[in-house]
């Protein structure tokens, strides 16, 4: 994901195109996670990862509950990016962006609510992808006995 | 706080370990797109969709040649990554030196590098989700 890709080594004040790349960037990326949410539910609720009937039912219902919370976290943090967004343009036209440090704050905390939102989804990825493994490899396995 | 000296002023410890947190995010995020490929190939080759579809061998076969690239790709850039976060960790060790511009420069590099890769990745994982959900809608 590119906000994550992307961190500066300097320590310093973004500019007022830098602050609306991110919030640009963050509202595609949350975009992006909605589709990929629908997909993974699809793909949960249907057979072809052979995990329904297997013993991993309970950690598939875990797991579609976590997409879930994770879709309506994402519409809040949309919304909230939206929001910021307005402040900014108004911060804009009376050129004070830069000595809004409240402003400045407000984006920090939303940048952290995004990595901490990025970093959980990956773990439930990171989940999906590790049970779909187990699963095949049991059934694998029970072929073969 | 020990000061990394180069030809692009004053570069503290703290940032080049900003550069090393970079290289180990990158590997990182390299080897999940690697199990997220192989579970995606995996979903393709359990044939999830409906037969009637159109051309749907054809969209099935382009989708596992664009993940099939990325996944040969990953490995040169793998490679390039290591070999940068190594030339970053001898750089430490030595105080910099007149490497320091260097290393940023090729450092900027290999991010926009990273950038691409993800870009294009993503944007095959799109075109695979958008004909997705075509079907189930």
């Amino acid at each position: 994901m590119k906000s994550k890709i992307i961190r500066d080594w300097d320590s310093r004040v973004k500019n007022v195109d830098e602050l609306h790349q991110d919030a640009r960037l963050w509202l595609s990326e949350i975009a992006f996670i909605k589709d990929e949410i629908e997909f993974l539910r699809h793909l949960l609720a249907s057979n072809y990862l052979d995990l329904i009937s297997s013993q991993f039912k309970k950690e598939v219902e875990v797991l579609t509950k976590d997409l879930e919370g994770k879709k309506i976290l994402g519409k809040e943090l949309r919304k909230a990016i939206s929001g910021h967004e307005k402040i900014l343009s108004g911060l804009i036209a009376t050129k004070s962006v830069e000595s809004n440090t409240h402003f400045l704050e407000q984006h920090k905390e939303l940048e952290r609510a995004m990595l901490k939102y990025f970093k959980k989804y990956r773990k439930i990825k990171r989940t999906i992808f590790r049970i779909t493994e187990q699963a095949r490899k049991r059934k694998k396995q029970k072929k073969l006995t | 706080m020990t000061v990394l000296r180069g030809n692009k002023g004053s570069i503290h410890e703290e940032n080049m370990n900003v550069l090393l947190d970079n290289c180990a995010l990158w590997i990182s995020e390299i080897n999940l797109l690697e199990n997220e490929i192989l579970f995606l190939k995996k979903v393709l080759k359990s044939h999830p969709f409906e037969s009637n579809i159109p051309n749907l061998f054809e969209k099935l076969t382009l989708f596992m040649r664009d993940f099939d690239m990325i996944l040969d790709e990953k490995d040169d850039l793998l490679v390039a990554i290591e070999k940068h976060n190594s030339s970053l960790k001898k750089a430490k060790q030595n105080n910099g030196g007149d490497t320091l511009k260097l290393l940023l420069t090729h450092h900027t590099a290999l991010q926009e590098q990273v950038i691409t890769f993800f870009s294009r990745f993503s944007k095959c994982k799109e075109n695979l989700y958008e004909f997705t959900l075509s079907i189930i809608n």
